[in-house]
């Protein structure tokens, strides 16, 4: 029995009804939240994606009919109410736009009426989250995700203004591609007309935003849908959204100084947040040796320590034997933890393994019996030696000290992904905290141990740095590109 | 370049022939960048997650949970594209 809206207009939403309203007739629409009858009257809190707005139901403005199709109001229905703004007759909701203000109804008209939903629909959520994606458009209608989505069409909406404004033309590149020769797997797309071939779905914009600086269009951006075939890993998506820009006649400091003017706007506009320019930069090796990641989280400190050289003599075989099959040893100071169960030493060890390490080597410092040393390799070195690697890691007794010996590349995963694991469980992330940065003079290429072969670490068409051009056929690993990422709180 | 990356000239041709001869015909120096918005999204908003500000996300196996995508089809479909099935269905 849903009733026409017919030769009805919705005036507000109802997050707009504001203090000057009062006295005016208004007409809104949208979602039962909630009702409560109180005796002769019905509260209702009308839903849409401004906010909550009160309306309330008395028989002497809204008529018995109207009165009695209140009382058959529940959570979900869509309705149009007209009715008066109102200073509200009880207590005041602080934590409401519209908290001080009700809408005394006088025509109501059900719009749709709606089944139970399967969760409440309120931000304080705790259904799982496969039922919550099967029901997508009620999720949806919970204040955060409404929240999230206005914010980033904003977010689009500016970043569209800068580009134009800056000279950049948007232009769509092609859904329907061919295969990427590097990179993840591809989306493919058999094709009806030419039997056996397929179209990939683009993993970028590579190869056609190439094609458009080729082609003179010397500033374009693109808000790039991109797909990528990857294996199941923590909070990726198949299809996701770049932005995306080349410019031709350019310095790879006019690329970076457009996009931090670009970032600051956004952060300015939508957040109010002042980032500082220019943006911090620093080489992809410093990254890697001081932080154990290309895109390193620079909200807190905990950086690695390469302790190779104090321990190259010592009497620890995994640390020798790392260092002489040309690895390193290098440790974090977990600062203050060197009391931390062994049980959750433990679990870090296995964390470590899980990436593929041996182990993890320990040293909780003047935690043991008589201010000793707590430490899981104690007994191969000398304490002499053992001071010195305190002394190098700046280690005060609390401190716990973690160290993992291997080939370069594993002790930086290692220890760039314990150092962020620590950062998580003592809450040292602070979500309104946004430390930019720029990672400078990626490799051009890297070792890929499963292809058995050098692959472009960015995309094949990466200048490499003029001067390491030698080393592409003696040592190709050490040679720079000019390619640099931005990086955000360690994403 | 592509010598590094063990690819054969015929290869690299194949491949992406078309933008290496593209640049054959004038090519101005040029660079870009690009970065996931969702994830600047995520970052701006304090969500845990790219899922929250994406409006249909997929679940963590990559499937639809809204709609059931992905999933079989007609076997009409699949004749017009010359494309036949030999995985038994799971």
């Amino acid at each position: 029995m849903a009733e026409s809206m017919q030769g009805l207009h919705r005036t507000h939403r109802c997050g707009e009804v504001s203090q000057e309203l009062v006295g005016q007739t208004v007409t809104v629409m949208g979602w039962v939240q909630k009702r409560r009858n109180l005796g002769s009257l019905i509260f209702i809190d009308l839903r849409d994606r401004s906010g909550l707005l009160q309306l309330i139901f008395d028989e002497n403005d809204v008529g018995p009919e109207g009165f009695a199709k209140a009382e058959t109001l529940r959570s979900e229905f869509v309705i149009a109410a007209v009715g008066r703004v109102e200073t509200r007759s009880g207590a005041f909701n602080e934590n409401l736009k519209t908290g001080h203000l009700e809408v005394r109804v006088t025509d109501l008209r059900i719009l749709s009426q709606a089944d139970t939903p399967p969760f409440p629909i309120e931000d304080d959520i705790r259904t799982r989250e496969e039922l919550r994606l099967q029901y997508r458009y009620l999720d949806l209608r919970r204040p955060s995700l409404q929240r999230n989505l206005m914010i980033r069409s904003q977010v689009a909406n500016l970043a569209r203004q800068f580009m134009s404004r800056e000279g950049f033309l948007e232009i769509e590149t092609p859904m329907l591609t061919k295969s990427t020769p590097e990179g993840a797997r591809d989306y493919l797309v058999p094709s009806r007309i030419h039997p056996g071939a397929f179209y990939a779905l683009p993993q970028s914009p590579q190869l056609f935003k190439q094609l458009l600086m080729c082609a003179g269009y010397d500033r374009y951006f693109q808000i790039a849908r991109c797909f990528r075939d990857e294996d199941l890993r923590a909070d990726r998506q198949p299809d996701f959204t770049q932005m995306d820009l080349e410019m031709s006649f350019v310095t790879e400091e006019d690329v970076m100084d457009v996009n931090e003017r670009l970032l600051q706007y956004l952060f300015r506009e939508v957040l109010g947040v002042e980032v500082t320019l220019p943006i911090q930069r620093m080489p992809y090796r410093e990254a890697m040796d001081r932080f154990g990641s290309d895109k390193p989280d620079v909200r807190f400190g905990m950086e690695l320590v390469n302790v190779s050289e104090l321990v190259r003599d010592c009497g620890f075989g995994v640390f020798t034997s790392a260092l002489a099959a040309g690895g390193s040893v290098r440790g974090i100071n977990v600062e203050g933890q060197g009391h931390m169960p062994r049980k959750k030493i433990d679990a870090l060890t296995d964390m470590a393994k899980g990436m593929g390490a041996k182990g993890l080597a320990y040293l909780c410092v003047g935690c043991g019996e008589n201010g000793a040393h707590k430490c899981s390799f104690a007994k191969f070195m000398k304490p002499e030696e053992l001071e010195a690697l305190i002394h190098a890691m700046d280690g005060k007794p609390g401190d716990l000290l973690l160290f993992a010996a291997d080939k370069d590349s594993l002790v930086f995963n290692v220890l760039g992904s314990l150092r962020l694991e620590m950062a998580r469980q003592l809450d040292l992330l602070k979500k309104d905290d946004f430390r930019f940065l720029w990672v400078t003079e990626f490799p051009l290429l890297e070792y890929s141990e499963e292809e058995g072969r050098y692959m472009a670490m960015h995309h094949p068409f990466t200048m490499p740095v003029e001067e390491d051009l030698p080393f592409l056929e003696t040592d190709p690993g050490r040679v720079r590109a000019k390619a640099y990422d931005i990086v955000l709180n360690g994403n | 370049m592509f010598a590094a990356l063990g690819f054969t000239k015929e290869e690299a041709h194949k491949r992406f022939g078309f933008l290496l001869d593209a640049f054959r015909y004038g090519v101005p120096p040029h660079g870009g960048l690009a970065y996931g918005l969702d994830r600047l999204v995520m970052l701006m908003t304090g969500a845990d997650s790219i899922r929250e500000v994406i409006a249909f996300p997929k679940a963590k196996d990559a499937s639809c949970l809204l709609t059931g995508a992905p999933d079989t089809v007609d076997e009409k479909q699949l004749e017009e594209l010359t494309i036949r099935c030999v995985t038994e269905e799971k």
